[in-house]
């Protein structure tokens, strides 16, 4: 029912997306020819600027994320150029998958459905889908997050006009894999190792349930809080971005915590021991069982100790545990070592307390008997 | 210095001296420890502070106050350099020890140190000891220059230098160790530095804690480590058999009872240093009655001590 009324109350926007939509079209146009103009200007420049990798539409300020305090600053030559002068080289590439037309409407038009708790659509598994978008989220976290000045439909490439287009998700896992395919638009270069790393692949294979983007870069997985990537809010950060793999990786996480590199990295070290990607990759993560890893073989093993280990040898990395604990046939040493320590500090400690303990008693006893003497 | 140099052979009798009780013995005193040992403690507190202080940290980070001294220490790095600075200097202490007992031995033909190998002896009074603290015996046995317990002390610190140095050095050196060594001596050598330290510092702090600072004898403070010096009325209970032999062989220095000694003498310790007014034929025993209970001070806690064994 709710739904139904929904439908009819969108008839008269409807009307005025049509006439919003010429509009943009004018506009569009007019656009494209200045671009165009633009264009010719800069190709009498050697082509050397690459182009914008990623979509240039709500990133008005190029030195918000370019400038010296940026995630991604532009070269120190480029210190006080104007963002007019970093259109003026560095050409928009049209990223492949745009939708064809303009959305007609704005997020607020996208929030008059969506602010509704109850959203939510039917998978084809059964599994129900939350569509809803809490104001909070919209006005403070999305705000805060990287993706702080980009409207819905950028990343709801499919969902720029309503009614959307029919909703063919059969699962979880098919809406997540559909949803990082969103992020490649934008981020190119780490799609290409992340589609073919262990995580990328088991997604988008649908073999198993695997990371998503906003898993790792966001703390709710959600792609409407993606945290930077530097900065104390990072979650990727060397000291945070063991806790994002340890959500998945437990048995992992909890050899790392005992590694002494664990131990000065959650120190801050500015030095920067291993994390998880040190050795693993940060987007390129393959199984750890693929003979292309570095991680399989003790021979392929040594130059990833070398990363930081000048002049490491097989025999070095050969202290790598595999995140597994000791026993009595694997690390034979490790093992009785600690069987060792933990029976001497029993013994010890045993020892001095009780020897401690025995020599005051007497002592008080003594005392004790004394005075019950004298009394 | 001054001392020395006024001092005169006694005329007591060794009897006599054995038979001054405690009260004639305050101003008398036994040089126990050498300026090499006391600077050699004084090294090892020094050092073992700092590597206490910059070394447990670091073993868990992931307790909040951890992480709070880290940073008000100066961040990992700078807390880091410390640490291998104060090992630095607590390896350099166990080497210097090792010279000075090997040079008193070998070079000055001296067998002091060789007393503090333990032998037969020290497992009878260890058990007579616990008997004794038990109410099974009513008194504890003799001890010589150094107690059984004291050399399990000292023994314990021996064996703790070669793991926490020798691990710490391969934890430093981890490449460098490789060469000649396993792996697995990285990850168990780190297993090892952070357990023994731990070790280290449980027994520090209840047995040594107890034995110089809250011992009903010593309490608050046992300065013999710092001064070399312990009073003689306390040192003749301690080490009972060391004095005895000290008495006997005439290791008895007389000094004036008002003389500036501020480093005590030179004299090659152990020696038992008595003021001069103890030579007088006339002195007379002072009737002083300790209050029982009066404090947990080293005179009282002796006298009460004294009166209990006769």
């Amino acid at each position: 029912m709710r739904r139904g009324t929904g439908m009819l109350a969108s008839s008269r926007p409807r009307t005025a997306a049509l006439a919003l939509a010429v509009a943009l079209l004018v506009t569009a146009v007019a656009l494209f020819a200045l671009g165009n103009s633009t264009s010719t200007s800069s190709a009498q420049e050697p082509e050397r600027a690459p182009k914008i990798p990623h979509l240039t539409e709500g990133h008005s300020e190029c030195s918000r994320c370019h400038g010296a305090e940026g995630v991604r600053p532009a070269p120190p030559s480029h210190a006080d150029f104007t963002d007019e002068r970093c259109r003026s080289c560095h050409a928009p590439s049209p990223p492949p998958q745009l939708p064809a037309e303009e959305p007609p409407v704005g997020d607020s038009y996208c929030l008059n459905c969506h602010n509704n708790p109850n959203i939510a659509v039917r998978l084809e598994d059964g599994n129900l889908l939350s569509l809803y978008v809490a104001g909070s989220v919209y006005a403070t976290e999305l705000r805060q997050s990287v993706h702080g000045d980009i409207s819905c439909s950028t990343c709801h490439s499919d969902k720029g006009a309503y009614p959307h287009a029919g909703i063919d998700l059969a699962s979880l896992s098919a809406y997540r894999a559909r949803a990082v395919k969103e992020c490649s638009r934008c981020h190119a270069t780490v799609w290409e190792d992340y589609s073919q790393s262990a995580h990328g692949q088991a997604l988008l294979t649908g073999k198993s349930e695997s990371s998503a983007c906003f898993d790792c870069h966001s703390e709710e997985s959600s792609g409407h809080t993606i945290r930077p990537v530097t900065g104390p809010q990072a979650l990727v950060a060397p000291s945070a971005i063991f806790r994002q793999c340890g959500r998945c990786h437990s048995r992992e996480l909890d050899t790392y915590l005992e590694t002494s590199h664990a131990k000065v990295v959650r120190f801050g070290d500015p030095q920067g021991a291993a994390t998880c990607v040190t050795c693993h990759g940060a987007h390129d993560q393959k199984p750890v069982d693929d003979p292309q890893a570095n991680l399989t073989k003790s021979a392929l093993l040594v130059a990833v100790c070398q990363k930081c280990h000048e002049g490491a040898t097989k025999n070095f990395a050969a202290a790598w545990m595999g995140h597994r604990g000791a026993s009595a046939t694997r690390f034979p040493i490790v093992y009785f070592t600690e069987r060792f320590f933990v029976f001497l500090t029993a013994l010890m400690v045993g020892i001095g307390i009780i020897h401690v303990e025995l020599d005051f008693f007497r002592w008080l006893a003594n005392r004790l008997h004394r005075k019950r003497g004298q009394g | 210095m001054q001392a020395i140099t006024e001092a005169v052979s006694p005329t007591l009798s060794a009897e006599a001296i054995a038979a001054l009780p405690d009260d004639a013995l305050e101003e008398a005193y036994v040089v126990r420890f050498d300026v090499h040992q006391r600077i050699q403690h004084l090294l090892m507190i020094g050092s073992f502070l700092a590597l206490v202080v910059t070394g447990f940290p670091q073993k868990f980070p992931s307790i909040e106050i951890c992480q709070w001294l880290m940073d008000v220490m100066g961040g990992i790095q700078t807390v880091r350099l410390v640490h291998r600075i104060a090992g630095g200097i607590l390896i350099f202490d166990g080497i210097y020890h090792m010279a000075y007992v090997s040079f008193t031995v070998l070079v000055l033909q001296r067998t002091g140190p060789l007393r503090m190998i333990p032998n037969i002896k020290d497992v009878k009074d260890a058990v007579r000891t616990v008997q004794y603290f038990l109410g099974m015996s009513l008194r504890p046995p003799k001890y010589g220059r150094f107690s059984y317990l004291e050399k399990f002390d000292y023994w314990a610190v021996f064996w703790g230098m070669f793991v926490m140095g020798g691990s710490g050095l391969i934890l430093l050196f981890p490449v460098l160790a490789t060469r000649f060594l396993p792996g697995q001596i990285i990850i168990a050598s780190f297993r090892a530095h952070s357990d023994e330290a731990l070790l280290a510092v449980t027994w520090i702090t209840v047995v040594h804690i107890f034995y110089a600072h809250l011992a009903p004898r010593v309490f608050p403070f046992n300065t013999s480590i710092f001064s070399g010096r312990v009073p003689a009325s306390r040192y003749r209970h301690e080490h009972p058999l060391e004095y005895a032999q000290l008495v006997e062989s005439g290791k008895v220095l007389v000094v004036p009872a008002d003389a500036p000694t501020p480093s005590g003498p030179t004299a090659s310790p152990p020696v038992v240093v008595l003021p001069d007014y103890l030579q007088a034929p006339a002195y007379d025993v002072p009737e002083v009655c300790p209050e029982p209970g009066a404090t947990l001070g080293a005179a009282g806690a002796d006298g009460e001590e004294a009166e209990s064994d006769a």
